[in-house]
């Protein structure tokens, strides 16, 4: 199945999942791969929120998060997962549920989406990967 | 490597993984109203909704600054409310880039940690942040206060007291509102005002406070404050693209304003 089509189809037959704990080893090995990859953001002046987002990715299925953002601000998230051999696709919804153009970097176990909120309000983050297994998985966000 | 070079590393290295991906399928009602709050990480922090309004205008934020001595107050979940404002009031210090203002705020930050049982947590984040002051470091001092605020969480749920963890966030909101509304109070401009919209946030709060232990809530500034919040959250819901009116802007200023003096004059 083509990447760009694969977050679709898996968000189109899956209902809502939750991202169960990762293990505190697995955990920090993803952070520091998102923050690694983060590190270009911030150089670029980006502020770090200070708390990630971890857990283990169903398979099969996204898992789903609400960010509150502030238009006028831009924002990047940054997704990393120790399964290197797996590729993770991110997307972003309003809330009204309509995909948000955004810019994307997609690297395997990478993945980043960053754009600006036209309107302060609810969105909804998309993580999924594409080997069908559970995997541990880290997203930070920055914002400037 | 000079960090210019570096990044062009990056970026060269890095290029053909960027790209405008084509949008995704709209998402349903049951996948939006399922995805996980996480708690603090889906709200904006104080900082980040300074900095939107840093960006359509210069706003002059020493004039928010509160010149309270510390309060002495001994009921825990007044504390836990109370740090969270003085947090707020940190992000608002660095926003200002004011030295002593962030020394000042770090300074009542620690004598309500400490009594809380709280202090050696923030003994190291408070020499962090007066080094930060001092060589003007205002992002890595943003980023030291919302680490003052997990880690007072991470202490406060390691002591059995996941309730003021609640409860100091919910200060530190309440008071990064107030600051946001009065300064759009004086200074109202629709695309100010279209920055301050915060949908569903009142409602998880609302739901927090619901949850706090009966004991907890049966405080009168708890009690009080449980039966604002669902007004407060309606003010921040509007629907989007519609900018709230001055007058909306004056009525939320009014509401977090009589909320956080509930949290300050409670505990005098």
């Amino acid at each position: 199945m083509k990447r760009a089509a694969f977050l679709p189809a898996l968000l189109a037959s899956t209902a809502i999942s939750f991202a169960a704990p990762a293990s505190d080893d697995a955990a920090v090995t993803c952070r520091r791969a998102a923050l690694e990859l983060a590190g270009a953001w911030t150089n670029e002046g980006f502020r770090l929120r200070e708390r990630p987002w971890t857990g283990v990715l169903p398979a099969g299925k996204p898992a789903l998060a609400r960010f509150t953002l502030v238009a006028g601000n831009r924002y990047w998230f940054t997704a990393a997962t120790n399964a290197a051999s797996t590729k993770l696709t991110m997307s972003i919804f309003s809330e009204a549920g309509e995909a948000i153009e955004a810019n994307s970097y997609l690297d395997g176990p990478l993945a980043a989406s960053g754009f600006s909120p036209r309107v302060s309000g609810s969105y909804v983050l998309a993580l999924s990967e594409a080997s069908g297994t559970p995997v541990p998985f880290c997203v930070v966000y920055s914002f400037k | 490597m000079s960090r210019c070079a570096c990044l062009s590393v990056f970026w060269g290295l890095t290029a053909l993984a960027f790209s405008e991906e084509p949008a995704a399928v709209p998402i349903g009602e049951e996948q939006i109203r399922g995805a996980e709050f996480l708690g603090q990480l889906s709200i904006p922090n104080t900082a980040e909704l300074f900095a939107a309004f840093g960006k359509i205008a210069k706003p002059d934020w020493t004039l928010f600054f509160r010149r309270q001595s510390p309060a002495s107050i001994t009921s825990r979940p007044l504390i836990a409310l109370n740090l969270g404002t003085l947090i707020a009031d940190g992000f608002l210090a660095a926003e200002a880039q004011d030295r002593q203002q962030v020394k000042n705020v770090s300074r009542e930050i620690k004598l309500l940690a400490k009594s809380i049982g709280l202090e050696q947590e923030y003994m190291a984040r408070s020499n962090s942040i007066a080094d930060f002051a001092d060589s003007r470091n205002w992002d890595a001092l943003d980023e030291e206060l919302e680490a003052v605020q997990s880690e007072l969480t991470l202490a406060m749920g390691s002591q059995r007291d996941n309730e003021l963890a609640t409860l100091m966030s919910l200060g530190c909101w309440l008071r990064s509102i107030e600051i946001a509304s009065a300064y759009l109070a004086a200074n109202y401009t629709a695309a100010g005002a279209e920055i301050l919209r915060q949908p569903g946030v009142g409602e998880f709060f609302a739901a927090r406070v619901e949850a706090l232990p009966a004991k907890v809530k049966a405080l009168p500034a708890v009690a009080e404050l449980q039966q604002r919040l669902p007004a407060l959250g309606l003010a921040l819901s509007r629907p989007a693209e519609v900018p709230a009116s001055s007058k909306s802007i004056a009525v939320l200023h009014t509401l977090t304003t009589a909320m956080v003096q509930i949290i300050t004059t409670e505990a005098k």
